[in-house]
């Protein structure tokens, strides 16, 4: 009986299409199970074909930036749909950090870590996930800075008088000094940059010099020319370079050797740009140059096989590029065609009107007649409630990856759209509260003034109003045990010796403990100065909220807001103050358990020490410090 | 009050008769009878012919769809409200008691009359089926007969293994 039923119909027997949609409810591993389990369901799996066509359904594309990074459709469009997923439905964390930090020159985010660079002379590394600034290194801007280069790993300052200073910022070495390169230019540093391992400087008289991160010592002087280098860019010993002539130089060092200097020449290949520009972008896995200026933008080639070829796209007459942002492929070496949607690489462009473009820079046409860049897909963001006057541009800033963009534009609106077909995924965030903000005076807007994206196209971001950070993530976050590893690996080479990371984290606690002090006596006059004067419930919760904080939080006002809501966030101002409330309560618990845990730490790390050489240790430190 | 309902012929030559709003669940349906203006006043009303449906199966779509009677069933076009809403509990149940055989069953009748809520739910029943499961226990699970000769499953396993790990 049984036997004759499942003859009669099975879920082999089922329609294609019916299958396929059992199969989207399931994970990519769920998917490599089936493919072993026959040849009816191995064959559906690797059906290129239909799965690109089910891709093109819904992205509208089949060449495209991967997510996955897989040769195989089935796997990128799973896992494309589950981070666009994650961003719709995940449940909201946001974090917002009080920075204190007036005029951001630069930043990078590394999650959970938040680089920021300031006028001031520090840099600021912000924990998202803590919710507080961990560290502030004082970097003071050696004077005569020319230049200088700021990345996740390393901060470079390069002078008039041809010296370079460099703060590496792996962690573990955030309290050394800052050192100065072992050699220096002869004339004054005009550009610099800096990838993990290697530094790139270019001065005023045309000469290039890479460096070592690590050791500051130089690797390689080539002169490109005769007129000053105003751009460089570098990614393991590749160069790309332009001089004030406008000429595009580039330099593959893994060609040539480190000693002889007299092959140089040949193996410096170059072409004439011809055009101004503001905006200067590189894609060194796809050999792509890409320059900007307000009404055009060039990619232009620099692959043996069509090395100085360009295709470009240019806005309408009444319209400018406002913003041009390209998605970070730092981390691949070389551009794999076998990757289901030809590995792209993505860009986007900001108009002053609003209206985003994105780009596949990576499958621009190159051909003679016809050399317009072919949009991906374009549109118009609108954010309800938030009012922008004709003439002020609504976008305010943009980041970009392989699934989505990140838009900012006032007062804390952030949303985000898919790459590839302009849809709106999300509204990620709304108005920063009322208590960071002062809108009392016109103009009433204060511009988001950087976005950031996660790496690994996880559903995160960070993005900076004023002294304001908000962190915002959505759903569980994935954890990459292997690219983890991958990462200790290279901090390592990077901070160098083994025998001193003991010595580090020593200074490290010291640090902390001194930090504390500090926060404790300020905390202090913060008290003083409050007494007597009489407040209202709100500020006095709020005011044990912040002292509380800063017991441990380095004097960061934090406030973890943990809301888990759908699309909808128009949450009015009674029920806002009910849930900050409550939050504040929670809070208030939870600080009181972090103090305790955070206090047995502390204590153990210091029974681990001798006395005497801490002593001595600290003292050491001290010195350095007060250099 | 019989006169009321629409008669419907299932492929076992069995009639039904059943509530319009009832019958409406099925787009297909739905269609139809706006198409040939159907009046369910006439007593004399040919009976609409289901010849893919036998009146087994018919009878548990009726069902189901006399139990969602009033449920508001999210937008067939905003996929992503339909996926990623967990199975509806009565559903789960519904489509629990009842073997594979008549779970493939409803699940083409759902996708042959377009009742997309139904045809969700029962996708929805057989991936929970999978998920998380062994090739080995998805072969049980589902009877397959394992087809493919020993060195073509080792190569299948390592390209898979390569694949997971990128």
């Amino acid at each position: 009986m049984r036997s004759k039923l499942e003859k009669r119909l099975s879920f082999l027997s089922l329609p294609v299409e019916i299958k396929i949609e059992v199969l989207s409810y399931l994970d990519v591993s769920d998917l490599f199970n089936i493919a072993e389990t026959c040849q009816n369901l191995n064959d559906i799996i690797n059906d290129e074909e239909l799965w690109k066509n089910l891709f093109m359904k819904t992205f509208h594309s089949n060449r495209f930036s991967s997510v996955s990074n897989s040769y195989k459709f089935s796997v990128e469009l799973f896992e494309r749909n589950k981070v666009i997923h994650q961003w719709k439905r995940g449940t909201g964390i946001h974090r917002l950090i009080q920075t204190n930090i007036f005029t951001i020159q630069d930043l990078n985010f590394q999650h959970p870590k938040l680089f920021i660079f300031s006028d001031q002379g520090y840099i600021s590394i912000v924990g998202v996930d803590k919710g507080k600034i961990e560290t502030q290194i004082p970097v003071t801007t050696p004077t005569g800075c020319s230049s200088y280069s700021f990345t996740p790993s390393a901060a470079l300052f390069g002078r008039f008088d041809g010296r370079i200073f460099a703060k590496l910022l792996a962690s573990k070495t955030y309290v050394s000094s800052v050192i100065e390169f072992n050699n220096q230019h002869s004339s004054s540093v005009i550009s610099i940059f800096n990838d993990d391992l290697y530094c790139y400087s270019g001065d005023e008289t045309g000469y290039i010099i890479v460096w070592d991160l690590k050791t500051g010592n130089s690797i390689k002087e080539i002169k490109l020319s005769s007129s000053p280098i105003i751009k460089i860019k570098g990614l393991n010993r590749v160069i790309v370079a332009i001089d004030a002539l406008s000429n595009f130089y580039f330099i593959d060092l893994n060609e040539i050797s480190d000693r002889d200097n007299d092959d140089n020449k040949n193996s410096i290949r170059t072409f004439k740009i011809g055009r101004t520009f503001e905006f200067f972008e590189v894609d060194f896995a796809g050999n792509l140059l890409i320059l900007g200026n307000a009404k055009e933008m060039v990619v232009y080639s620099f692959d043996r096989a069509s090395f100085g070829r360009f295709s470009s796209y240019k806005v309408e007459e009444a319209d400018e590029i406002y913003r041009l942002t390209i998605e970070d492929k730092s981390n691949t070496k070389k551009r794999d065609l076998n990757v289901a949607g030809y590995d792209g690489c993505n860009l986007v462009l900001v108009l002053k009107s609003g209206t985003v473009i994105v780009f596949n820079i990576r499958e621009n046409k190159v051909r003679s007649k016809n050399n317009n860049l072919q949009p991906l897909c374009e549109f118009f963001p609108t954010f309800d409630n938030l009012q922008i006057p004709n003439g002020i541009p609504p976008i305010s800033s943009v980041s970009i990856n392989s699934t989505v963009v990140l838009l900012g534009s006032y007062n804390g609106y952030a949303a985000v759209y898919d790459a590839l077909n302009g849809g709106l995924i999300k509204l990620v965030s709304t108005r920063i509260p009322k208590r960071y903000l002062q809108l009392n005076e016109p103009p009433y807007l204060f511009p988001v003034q950087y976005v950031k994206l996660g790496d690994k196209n996880q559903p995160y971001g960070i993005l900076v109003v004023n002294e304001t950070v908000q962190y915002f993530q959505f759903g569980e976050l994935k954890t990459f045990k292997n690219n983890q590893q991958k990462k200790k690996k290279n901090l390592v080479g990077v901070s160098g010796d083994r025998k001193n990371k003991l010595l580090k984290k020593i200074k490290d606690d010291i640090d902390e403990l001194e930090y504390e002090k500090n926060t404790n006596y300020k905390n202090e006059k913060l008290l003083d100065k409050y007494n007597g004067s009489e407040l209202t419930d709100q500020e006095q919760i709020e005011l044990a909220m912040v002292l509380n904080n800063s017991l441990h939080d380095h004097q960061s006002y934090i406030n973890n807001e943990i809301e888990s809501f759908p699309d909808d966030n128009n949450v009015d101002d009674d029920l806002a103050r009910a849930l900050e409330l409550s939050i504040l309560d929670h809070e208030d618990s939870s600080t009181f358990q972090r103090d305790e845990t955070i206090d047995s730490n502390s204590v153990d790390d210091n029974n681990e020490i001798e006395d005497d050489y801490a002593k001595q240790i600290q003292e050491a430190l001290k010195r350095s410090l007060y250099e | 009050m019989s006169s009321q309902l629409i008669k419907i012929t299932t492929s076992d030559e069995e009639t039904f008769k059943v509530e319009r709003s009832i019958v409406e669940r099925s787009v297909l349906l739905k269609h139809l009878l706006s198409d040939l203006e159907y009046d369910e006043t006439d007593e004399d009303a040919e009976p609409i012919p289901l010849p893919n449906v036998r009146a087994s199966v018919f009878k548990k779509v009726l069902e189901w769809a006399e139990h969602h009677k009033n449920t508001n069933f999210p937008d067939d076009e905003d996929e992503d409200a339909r996926k990623s809403a967990p199975i509806d509990e009565w559903d789960r149940e519904f489509l629990k008691v009842v073997d594979q055989e008549m779970l493939y069953e409803i699940i083409l009748a759902a996708n042959y009359l377009n009742i997309r809520p139904l045809l969700d739910a029962g996708c929805k029943t057989v991936a929970e089926m999978i998920r998380g499961k062994s090739a080995e226990e998805i072969r049980r699970t589902f009877n397959i007969v394992n087809d493919f000769s020993p060195e073509e499953e080792a190569a299948i396993k390592r390209e898979n293994e390569w694949a997971e790990d990128r």
